[in-house]
């Protein structure tokens, strides 16, 4: 079965040529060396070029299999964060063990869009249209929503809607991000 | 390489590990009591003796944007921003993009964002 596309190959290649080689058409009974060097060349050509490009592309989706796995790893590091904040938010003062919970997943999701941003930089697609904008200016306003004064001692009544707001656009930016990446 | 002297200074060992809000009135270990009591003598050293501040950022449980705001963009506003810019820099391996938070909230402490979060 392993050969069998080549076999099939072989064999539509003799039921063309004893097609074509029907009157008027004549077959020249000697071997036409220029012509079997062409077609050798030829051959060795279209397999070295097809390699390369098999390698390459393989490359790429390699690559954009890394990127969309980091992306969804940021997504879902902003997604623990936007339950941890759900659970503390009404702390009037904010626990100890709160307030490092919430440092501790703002690193968590810093560390990940960090990591996203250095592979993106290293690898070898079109980084051009990859725009990492918004999920950069999206960490750090984050990062604000999340620990502007008054925390660490509280909340404000209005922070839940602001970081709600600021989730979703969190979510927007990394999906258009895999989007983006699927596209390449 | 960057030959000047270099005045280390690591907020968790030498002001808290835990880091508060922007102002005293809103709670302890605030960036007002850090840049009132630390920041500016340590920067004021290093200016003195042409060299450089070398702040370490790791250690702590954490930072608000509200505390490095205060702090750093708080000291560019009493110093200015080449001065602040010339004899600071900073380390964090713990979060290496808070490095380039801290930078822009002191470019941007005259204007932009720390005038948003005011």
């Amino acid at each position: 079965m392993k050969h069998l596309q080549w076999v099939t190959a072989l064999v539509l290649g003799i039921a063309v040529g004893a097609l074509v080689a029907q009157p008027p058409v004549s077959v020249q009974r000697t071997i036409d060396l220029d012509g079997v060097a062409s077609l050798i060349v030829g051959l060795a050509l279209f397999l070295g070029l097809n390699l390369l490009y098999q390698q390459r592309s393989a490359v790429a989706s390699g690559e954009k299999a890394i990127l969309i796995k980091l992306a969804n790893d940021a997504l879902d590091a902003s997604q623990g964060l936007d339950t941890t904040f759900g659970r503390v938010h009404k702390e009037n003062p904010i626990s100890q063990g709160s307030q490092e919970d919430i440092y501790s997943g703002l690193q968590r999701y810093n560390n990940a869009v960090h990591t996203l941003e250095r592979s993106v930089e290293r690898c070898k697609l079109a980084k051009s249209k990859l725009d990492l904008a918004a999920i950069l200016r999206n960490r750090e306003e984050y990062r604000a929503v999340l620990t502007e004064t008054p925390f660490p001692i509280k909340y404000d009544p209005e922070s839940y809607r602001r970081q709600q707001g600021h989730q979703l656009a969190v979510s927007e930016a990394f999906v258009d991000f895999i989007l983006a990446l699927n596209r390449l | 390489m960057d030959t000047r002297q270099r005045f280390p200074l690591s907020i968790a060992a030498e002001f808290s590990r835990t880091p508060g809000p922007r102002t005293r009135a809103e709670g302890e270990h605030s960036a007002e009591e850090f840049l009132e009591t630390v920041l500016l003598r340590r920067f004021n050293e290093a200016v003195a003796s042409q060299g450089v501040l070398f702040v370490d950022l790791d250690g702590g449980y954490g930072y608000g944007t509200s505390f490095l705001e205060e702090a750093f963009g708080g000291l560019a506003r009493r110093k200015g921003v080449q001065l602040v810019l010339d004899h600071v820099t900073f380390k964090s391996e713990e979060e290496p993009y808070l490095v380039d938070d801290v930078l822009s909230y002191i470019r941007e402490a005259l204007t932009g964002s720390a005038k948003r979060q005011r």
